[in-house]
């Protein structure tokens, strides 16, 4: 079973979200729990925003999966909507063509490594 | 009702014209304000003349007018001039005698022996530069401390309010002028608010302010100065404005700001009896200035807005200090003994929502080690937790915000874990007075003495 992480409004009036940190590598069996992606959202990135505009996230899993392709870099900024990982339920089944489902996730509120954001 | 008497030794008050909050033959509640106008004092012949009282708010002084009583309020015609006569203090002498309104009560209310009458407010800011002089309304203008007091007598509370901007709306409540905090409270109550606009005031930057010396403000204002040119980037006016205001914020001590208060009776002196802060604006990581070792704090969304000199400049003068929550303890403990030492007898941490409606986290396996340096939910319980331990330990009382939400709902009334609706303010306000009630404030409130005027 193909399976596709797509960037969710996380908070109500994002648009958009800064991939900080890819948690994982393609290839990885991932299991319950693991982290995928690091987030960043901003939302004064594309509407004047009073405080507190930037708030972190992470996202782990919440069913085992292969990471099989991440769709994103990190430093990139990312609408709603957009895949950012490709993961599958088997190590090596082919992806492509229609039929993926969204990969069960949670997201957590964290709080940044500001080594990264540096 | 007539205005009634301020009675001044030495000096006059004049006003500008009334302006009303409400429409002629409204229902107005007993104690509601509803006129105000900007006042100015003036020495009467034979005074020296000499610095007045008030100093730095004489510009930004109104009074508020509130019924004693409930009932319907017939306007006086001819006490609104309009336009600048509404804003400028020098065209009328207050007149004890002038009536304003009359009241209407409701045939059937027992009015007591006491006719209806004014009870007068005051209201005072500071702007934060001579130039941003807005008088449009009841405090309006750009003030780095802004407050209002029951100028119907003496021996107030004075509580001063230092968080970020989710204390803002608690105190100056949806007029601005403070209103509904000094409606609620028990007794004289004077409130004072200091934003964050050009510096957050955490609890290790405080301290530092109460501890430097002038000549301490005059390095950091020139380091300030030298260190936006050095950065090679041509200085932009918005740079400017932030480092005037950042400047200015650094060299106040807001814990040992005297000011005055006008009552009907004279004008007192005051300091602060209470102060009101916010975990809010201890934040993670603070700012130390590499060379002079101060630290500060500015919104982010405020130094990336303030141009790119100033951007520049903090990028190179400082370097990045790093909280926990003990660190932050550690830092509200100092602080609480600084205040002390300058008479504060009262202070209240308000602690942060711990729980966010944007996260469904259930399971902490990806999160191994220590999870409040990780997840911000568990950081800011644990951060109250620590404030719980703070008030058992040394005299600190904790507005309990976290809880106050919960039970008004927090998802309706503080949506993004700041910010909260009308209902919830006005929960932490009457909170806040019951805390201080709690701690019998009100009862050991100083007799002030009357300055000489």
């Amino acid at each position: 079973m193909q399976l596709e992480f797509e960037l969710p409004a996380i908070v109500p009036q994002m648009v958009e979200a800064k991939v900080l940190q890819l948690l994982a590598k393609e290839g990885d069996g991932l299991a319950i729990g693991a982290g995928l992606v690091e987030l960043e959202v901003d939302l004064s990135s594309y509407v004047i925003h009073d405080c507190p505009p930037i708030s972190y996230f992470r996202i782990v899993l919440r069913e085992a999966a292969w990471l099989r392709r991440f769709a994103v870099t990190v430093g990139e900024t990312v609408p709603v909507g957009r895949i950012i990982a490709q993961l599958s339920t088997t190590p090596d089944e082919s992806l492509g063509g229609d039929g993926a489902r969204r990969v069960r996730v949670n997201v957590a509120g964290v709080i940044p490594n500001w080594d990264v954001i540096r | 009702m007539a205005l009634g008497p301020i009675a001044l030794d030495g000096l006059a008050v004049q006003r500008s014209g009334i302006r009303w909050l409400v429409m002629d033959g409204c229902y107005c509640a007993a104690g509601q304000v509803v006129a105000y106008c900007n006042i100015g004092l003036v020495p009467k012949p034979g005074r020296p003349r000499g610095a007045l009282p008030f100093g730095e708010e004489v510009r930004d002084l109104q009074i508020t007018l509130a019924p004693s009583q409930a009932g319907v309020l017939h306007i006086r015609s001819g006490l609104s001039k309009g336009g600048y006569l509404d804003q400028l203090h020098f065209y009328q002498n207050w007149d004890a005698e002038e009536i304003a309104a009359e009241l209407e009560i409701a045939s059937g209310m027992d009015c007591g022996n006491a006719a209806p009458h004014w009870l007068l407010g005051g209201a005072a800011g500071r702007r934060v530069t001579e130039l941003a002089e807005d008088r449009s309304g009841l405090l309006t203008g750009w003030h780095n401390r802004a407050r209002a007091w029951d100028a119907e007598c003496s021996g107030h509370l004075s509580v001063l309010s230092l968080g970020i901007c989710e204390q803002n709306g608690i105190f100056r409540g949806e007029m601005n002028g403070f209103a509904e905090l000094l409606a609620a409270s028990p007794a004289p109550l004077h409130a004072i608010h200091i934003g964050d606009e050009a510096l957050v005031p955490c609890s290790r930057t405080l301290v530092e302010q109460q501890s430097r010396s002038d000549a301490d403000n005059d390095r950091i204002a020139e380091d300030m100065m030298r260190g936006l040119i050095d950065t090679g980037i041509p200085v932009r006016p918005s740079d400017l404005l932030f480092a005037g205001s950042a400047m200015a914020a650094l060299a106040r001590r807001p814990l040992a700001d005297g000011v005055d208060l006008l009552t009907r009776n004279g004008i007192y002196a005051s300091g602060v009896d209470a102060v009101v802060l916010s975990i809010h604006a201890e934040p993670g990581r603070l700012l130390r200035h590499k060379r002079l070792g101060y630290h500060a704090f500015w919104h982010e969304f405020r130094t990336f807005d303030a141009g790119p000199a100033v951007r520049e400049w903090l990028q190179l003068a400082f370097e990045p200090v790093y909280r926990g929550p003990e660190d932050k303890a550690r830092d509200l403990v100092v602080l609480r003994e600084k205040a002390a030492s300058v008479g504060i007898r009262h202070m209240m941490i308000m602690n942060a929502m711990s729980s966010s409606g944007h996260e469904d986290i259930v399971n902490y396996r990806p999160f191994p080690g220590n999870l409040g340096s990780q997840i911000a939910s568990i950081s800011a319980k644990e951060t109250n937790l620590l404030v719980d331990e703070l008030a058992a330990s040394c005299d600190i009382a904790v507005l309990d915000a976290d809880a106050i939400a919960a039970a008004v709902g927090s998802g309706a009334n503080l949506p993004d874990g700041v910010h909260q609706s009308r209902l919830l303010q006005h929960e932490l306000r009457k909170e806040i007075l019951h805390i201080l009630s709690e701690r019998g404030a009100f009862n050991s409130a100083p007799g002030q003495p009357a300055i000489a005027t």
